[in-house]
């Protein structure tokens, strides 16, 4: 029907959940997205950078252990809050057991330790965003050439999907599903972290 | 629900499809249907705009997520898959010849060091285990058996003995006296510092050990306080013995370099030349560790512990430069005398030859360490509580060199950044780099100014040892020199700061900001050439700053992107001109630049005074700014150039303020116009400005556009307070809910999705930030100021007031200052604070969504802080409030934030409502 058509099945299954079941290239991709985020929250507590790189490793091995148990259905949390629960715990644990050379906090950075925040110090926004762009490469890595193309060009350059058809040789309706197939996705992926 | 694929879809349906909102299942079915209908692909919308979100891919990226080591650690956890690594709690084997293996001591160079008892005997004894599989590697038996016969020829009291070895099962084993004590490591993690006497008397025991291993002709390699073992009976031990053979290195062999904190932890200790190229150790290098370490006890910090990243680190130890010199030990510890101070200095002189030997060295630092009493320092440690687990966790990193990672190896880097790369900053940035040769192959550490790169390379090429004596190089890219002149990949200084003129590609700009600064290190042109590198900023400058700017998306995106972009190559490349002349150049852009230029240089101070970069060539973070500012305001000189840099910042104050008055939002979170930048830039000029005041010390005395500017914010804020919207009900303030960030689009529920629930108070353009209120409370006592009473108190009270505890103000000095201007204060404070709580109650009884109540954990710093007992003592129905407090309180456990933690998010409220509690049963009336 549409000589340029590509077909791929939809139903991917989100990063947490390939993760959860111990899917490797799921936690690879899990640990590249989430992981700055999660390292960047630590930085902005005021933790040196080899510190932060640990507490995150910390946080991560954390993850890893109970990801089979998490429940974002059940527990009404959101990955975002979770992780950062997770975070904030391993870094307290680390300054506990380094009173004496304690993490050193600075400026600004030290509201966000000392109020036990229940968010993270940063805006969700911009989690939001960053993990949007790391996701974008990752989806990147696992969508077909020609379909990334057609979305990138209409979705993110924001090209007339009519011309991008043209070019490509497909029907108006090929860039459309190609587009909102890889949307899907990553609203999908999204929800998961924040909903 | 979306229909089966025979019918056809509606245009809500299809808009849906369209956007991605459906579930897979829904995706499927419905794009089955109009894959084969017609008619549906016909009513497609000719023009889709609903997709902006995404084009903004680029926004404000903090620069930490490029730092190297949370490259690293992702790396790391790539690697190390879903499954836990396993823990010391499994032990391979539990009988190993005549001994019976109790436990784990700890992760040696080679294998697992054991806890055992002979059989017989019942004499406890650690025995190191090399596992069956290693036995196969070529080399590590060679070491193994190495250490086992140099331990054993080594026979020191202040080197642990070795007792016996043998191979049972395919294991080898090496059993050693079981040392009850600590190691030096965990003591100084413990102590932070040791007494002077005690520091030099471990130090001394260690130097006379040493002497030993050298007059042997072996050399440690690796001393380091970790490796000294203190015994109950106050002795010292050289431990981990391993390392003595020449063609050993710990950077190579040592597995248990296995995270980003122990390779940050195991450099320091290292003499340059040991860094610089391991095969010329050598028994001085030892000495320089033994130096290193005593530094290290006595003051609390490594050596250069303030150069930053691991590459500056590095750098400082290696450089021949005088910046390099590590802050004098008296500097940081006062009771340290001059001459040990120096002694500890020559100790660790640059020149190997210039250092004195271990005997020297045991001899001289017993004047300073007759005092020493090692026994009460271990009952010290012993007995100070810091749980022993491990700082570091223990994944396996992928430089195992007995396992390198597969491929060709030829770039191990490559390797383990592979699926990084994306994000990796570019080669094309790399500024420095240090390499560090070792028996297993190339330790390479690159800095681009901000982030530090360690990479291994295989030696592939024996012919490559010979070549190259000097193996600090510098610049990736490669400078190199002809005729006297400095080139840049093949062109000159000249030719690069024409670059700026002709140019018109960004990626090409910002290749020529690298080349400028690199070329003009040292010479009479680096003025000229900071100069010209800001110069563009006059048709590029932003508040936005793109901190990967080589992955910008070139030629999409328009020109804001690639005024990111510009950004992205200028905070990365100006601070290497920090602080001279940077920071000056900086003034007279402030001073006299156009707006774009401004804004660009605003940018640019703020993160030079908020330390906001690990850089090396310049002080890095805000304690070397203090240090900077403060020596400077101590000169007449330096002086007048701060204070005309202060007054250069108030000309950009002023000459942004027309443009920024036409800004709607006050707290805006995103920006959408030039005049809403020009705010955050006014604010951001105001607070360096505010910053550098106060490092500089009393000698500078703030300019009035200072106070005029807290004066018209506050005039500002006031006003919009007082045009606030009130609710008709209670006459009170109407609370806001509106998504402040519901402008993102994405946000709020993804991409058009519907509005999110929020559950906090938007920001209402009437509050103030943190440190202009607290400015203002100052005015307003100096009587220079007008500040509503109502205004004050509703801004303290209110939920999304960003309070923290910083230079040692506390809340409660905020609140009695208010109370001497208006002795009413503390009531409206407690009134305010009450409404907050009442509409939480009211929220969430309504919705019964606990998330309603998160807003509580936003008060509890001011109410530690004093806000509790002003609430406590003021409020007017105490009954009431004790009710509803604990009717909230009791609901906290049901936030998501406290479903996954062991903590009890009630415990801080106890005292709160107890006081509640009392004061409602005395029924006394408010104070």
């Amino acid at each position: 029907m549409n000589p340029g058509a590509v077909e791929e099945p939809s139903t991917h299954p989100s990063l947490l959940e390939r993760a959860r079941y111990g899917d490797d290239e799921g936690w690879q991709m899990l640990v590249q997205v989430y992981g700055p985020i999660v390292y960047r929250w630590i930085r902005r507590c005021g933790a040196q950078s080899a510190d932060a790189a640990d507490v995150m490793q910390e946080t991560f091995l954390a993850v890893a252990k109970a990801l089979p148990r998490f429940n974002l259905d059940q527990t009404g949390a959101t990955f975002r809050g979770w992780l950062w629960t997770i975070a904030r715990n391993k870094l307290r644990d680390r300054q506990r057991a380094d009173q004496r050379s304690p993490i050193v906090l600075d400026g600004e950075a030290l509201q966000w330790a000392e109020r036990e925040s229940s968010d993270p110090p940063s805006e969700l926004a911009d989690d939001v965003q960053s993990i949007q762009n790391r996701m974008l490469q990752v989806l990147r890595q696992s969508t077909d050439p020609k379909t990334w193309q057609m979305f990138w060009r209409t979705a993110v350059e924001g090209c007339d999907p009519a011309t991008v058809a043209a070019d490509l040789n497909v029907s108006r309706w090929t860039v459309y599903k190609a587009r909102a197939r890889v949307l899907q996705r990553l609203r999908k992926e999204l929800e998961d972290f924040h909903r | 629900m979306i229909a089966t694929s025979t019918d056809c879809l509606s245009i809500e349906e299809l808009n849906r499809l369209l956007d991605g909102q459906l579930s897979s299942n829904e995706f499927d079915s419905a794009s089955k249907h109009v894959d084969q209908c017609e008619q549906c692909q016909s009513r497609i919308p000719e023009k889709w705009d609903a997709l902006s979100p995404i084009a903004k891919a680029d926004s404000e990226e903090d620069s930490v997520l490029a730092e190297s080591a949370c490259q690293f650690a992702v790396a790391q956890l790539m690697t190390a898959g879903t499954k836990v690594p396993h823990t010391s709690a499994d032990l391979p084997i539990d009988q190993i010849g005549p001994y019976e293996i109790l436990g784990q001591l700890g992760q040696g160079g080679m294998g697992m060091v054991c806890l055992a008892r002979h059989n017989r005997l019942k004499r406890q004894c650690a025995i190191k285990l090399l596992p069956p599989h290693r036995v196969m590697e070529p080399g590590w038996l060679d070491r193994f058996d190495r250490e086992m016969t140099t331990v054993a020829s080594l026979e020191h009291p202040g080197i642990v003995r070795a007792t016996d070895a043998g191979t049972h099962s395919d294991w080898h084993y090496l059993v050693m006296e079981y040392l009850d004590g600590m190691d030096v490591g965990k003591i100084a993690h413990r102590m932070g510092s040791l007494p002077v006497a005690d520091a030099c008397e471990i130090a001394r025991q260690s130097a006379v050990a040493l002497m030993h291993v050298h007059e042997t002709g072996l050399i440690h390699r690796d001393v380091k306080p970790s490796n000294l073992m203190l015994t109950r009976d106050g002795t010292v031990k050289l431990l981990d013995l391993g390392l003595v053979l020449a063609g050993d290195d710990p950077l190579a062999t040592d597995d248990r370099l296995t995270t980003v904190g122990h390779l940050m932890g195991t450099l320091p200790a290292m003499s340059p030349e040991q860094l610089l190229d391991s095969r010329k150790v050598q028994p001085a290098s030892d000495i320089y560790s033994l130096g290193a370490t005593l530094y290290r006890l006595v003051s609390g910090r490594w050596p250069h512990a303030n150069e930053g990243g691991l590459a500056a680190r590095v750098l400082a130890i290696t450089s021949e430069s005088n910046r390099s010199t590590p802050l004098p030990l008296s500097r940081l510890e006062p009771s340290v005398e001059p001459e040990l101070e120096s002694f500890v200095g020559q100790m660790m002189h640059r020149q190997p030859d210039q250092r004195p030997s271990g005997s020297i060295v045991a001899e001289r630092l017993a004047t300073w360490s007759g005092e020493a009493n090692l026994k009460a320092l271990l009952q010290r440690a012993e007995s100070t509580p810091v749980s022993d687990e491990p700082i570091t966790p223990s994944l396996p990193l992928a430089t195992n060199p007995a396992s390198p990672p597969p491929g060709d190896s030829k770039h191990t880097w490559t390797a383990w950044m592979g699926p990084l790369g994306w994000f990796a900053a570019a080669v094309l940035l790399a500024t420095v780099v240090i390499q560090i040769k070792t028996d297993k192959g190339l330790v390479t550490v690159t800095t681009d100014g901000k982030d530090t790169k360690v990479a291994v390379e295989e030696i592939q090429d024996s012919t490559e040892e010979t070549v190259s004596p000097s193996t600090e190089k510098s610049l990736a890219a490669g400078i190199a020199s002809t005729g006297g002149e400095k080139i840049y990949l093949g062109e000159n200084l000249d030719h690069w700061l024409g670059v700026f003129r002709r140019e018109q590609q960004m990626e090409r700009i910002g290749q020529a900001m690298q080349a400028v600064e690199l070329l003009s290190r040292n010479s009479p042109r680096r003025e000229e050439a900071a100069q010209v590198t800001l110069q563009l900023a006059d048709r590029y400058g932003t508040i936005f700053v793109n901190d990967y700017p080589d992955q910008a998306e070139s030629g999409t995106g328009g020109q804001t992107l690639v005024n990111r972009q510009y950004m992205g190559y200028l905070a990365q490349i100006y601070p290497l001109y920090f602080p001279a002349p940077g920071l000056f150049i900086l003034g007279d852009s402030l001073e006299k630049g156009n707006t774009q230029t401004q804004l660009a240089s605003t940018v640019l101070l703020h993160r030079f005074i908020s330390g906001q970069y690990d850089q090396w060539e310049f002080p890095l973070n805000r304690e070397s700014v203090r240090s900077y500012m403060s020596a400077a305001s101590n000169s007449s000189i330096g002086l007048k150039s701060i204070e005309k840099l202060l007054v250069q910042i108030g000309e950009a104050v002023q000459d942004l303020q027309p443009l920024a008055s036409q800004s709607m939002r006050r707290n805006a979170t995103n920006f959408l116009t030039l005049a809403d930048e020009a705010r955050t830039a006014r604010q951001m000029a105001w607070g360096s400005a505010v910053r550098i005041i106060e490092e500089s010390g009393p000698r500078v005395s703030p300019p009035d556009w200072i106070a005029e500017y807290v004066q018209e914010q506050v005039d500002e804020a006031v006003a919009d307070y007082e045009q606030r919207e009130i609710d008709p009900e209670t006459g009170q303030t109407k609370w806001d809910y509106t998504d402040p960030n519901s402008v993102y689009g994405f946000a709020s529920g993804g991409f058009g999705g519907g509005p999110q629930m929020t559950t906090t108070p938007t920001d209402p353009d009437w509050l103030l930030s943190r440190e202009l209120f607290l400015s203002a409370i100052e005015m307003r006592r100096e009587g220079r100021l007008d500040l509503p009473i109502q205004f004050a108190a509703e801004t303290l009270a209110h939920p999304r007031f960003n309070w923290y505890s910083m230079d040692g103000s506390s809340f409660n000095d905020v609140v009695q200052g208010l109370a001497t201007i208006d002795p009413e204060a503390p009531s409206l404070i407690a009134f305010h604070l009450d409404r907050s709580f009442q509409e939480m109650d009211r929220q969430f009884q309504a919705s019964q969504n606990a998330e309603w109540l998160r807003q509580l954990t936003y008060f509890e710093q001011r109410l530690k802080e004093g806000l509790a007992s002003v609430y406590t003592t003021h409020i007017n129905h105490p009954e009431q409030a004790h009710d509803r407090l604990e009717r909230l309180v009791n609901s906290m456990p049901k936030l998501s934030m406290y479903q996954q933690s062991t903590e009890d998010p009630k415990a801080f409220w106890h005292a709160m409502l107890n006081d509640l509690k009392q004061r409602s049963e005395s029924g006394a009336a408010p104070e």
